[in-house]
């Protein structure tokens, strides 16, 4: 039903410009999207919201050349994941580890900081790979979409930033 | 860590990252402040016009249509009367605006 709903509003969008069912997608869709952007970053919220922002700017831009071929939620991540590469092009790569949030802000538990941790020690496409799998419950050919890159490296990268994240919350004294 | 995981442990591991793993807080203003960033919405004068125009042009058709299967009999020898070719060239003309309008809509949008 949901489905339906959101192929409609699609089409309300491409042809009507309907700004209304623009905002209705947004809507639906910006939870998942900053959930994205804050496993990328670290746990920067401002520019969390600066990345979803022109996440869906561009969606507006672009939609008429979905085609339908893969889910709109797979389109939608591959355009943030998109924005996000060109973050990473115009800044330098360290610059979203200082984005940690420190123990006793806003995060609730010194396991949240681990885990945010563990995943700034892996490297962007892994990071990506593991947020979509694990988290955004994506299924790895999706992944695979979303990343431009072949199912056996997708597994590859899912595989090697597990055992990463592994040993770094081992080191950490989690068992 | 196993080389392929099993379903389980996918499951463990994915459960394990949702609970644990950082959220982001609400955002009520966010759909507010990508609408404002969106180009402002144009209409183009000319499309409106070219619309209106077919739509009543489409109305005085069906109007014509029941004005003259009320009133006129088809004639049974071929001689067309002044009266029915301008019904045909007012018909003919709403078929050729309408023709139109779809080819442009769908030039636009397909």
């Amino acid at each position: 039903m949901r489905h339906t709903n959101e192929k409609l509003l699609i089409a309300q969008v491409m042809l009507f410009d309907d700004r209304r069912a623009f905002a209705t997608l947004v809507e639906q869709h910006q939870t998942a999207i900053r959930r994205f952007f804050l496993h990328q970053t670290g746990g920067n919220e401002m520019l969390v919201d600066d990345l979803a922002q022109e996440t869906f700017i561009k969606l507006y831009y672009s939609i008429k050349q979905y085609k339908g071929l893969s889910g709109f939620s797979t389109y939608l991540y591959r355009i943030a994941y998109n924005v996000f590469q060109d973050y990473l092009r115009r800044h330098k790569p360290t610059d979203d580890i200082e984005n940690i949030p420190d123990k006793g802000t806003s995060m609730p538990s010194d396991l949240k900081i681990d885990i945010a941790q563990a995943l700034q020690q892996l490297t962007h496409i892994e990071r990506t790979v593991i947020t979509l799998h694990y988290i955004e419950d994506r299924k790895i050919e999706e992944v695979a979409q979303i990343v431009q890159a072949p199912l056996g490296t997708v597994k590859s990268h899912l595989h090697r930033a597990r055992n990463k994240m592994y040993e770094y919350l081992k080191a950490n004294g989690y068992e | 860590m196993n080389n392929h995981p099993t379903t389980q442990e996918e499951k463990v591991v994915s459960d394990f990252l949702k609970k644990n793993a950082i959220t982001a807080g609400e955002n009520k203003w966010f759909t507010h402040r990508v609408m404002h960033q969106l180009p402002p919405a144009h209409t183009t004068p000319g499309r409106s016009i070219m619309a209106i125009f077919t739509f009543f042009a489409v109305v005085m058709c069906c109007f014509v249509l029941w004005y003259v299967s009320q009133h006129f009999s088809i004639p049974r020898e071929n001689n067309i009367t002044a009266d029915l070719l301008c019904i045909y060239i007012a018909i003919m003309s709403s078929v050729l605006l309408v023709t139109l309008q779809v080819i442009r809509f769908i030039k636009t949008y397909f």
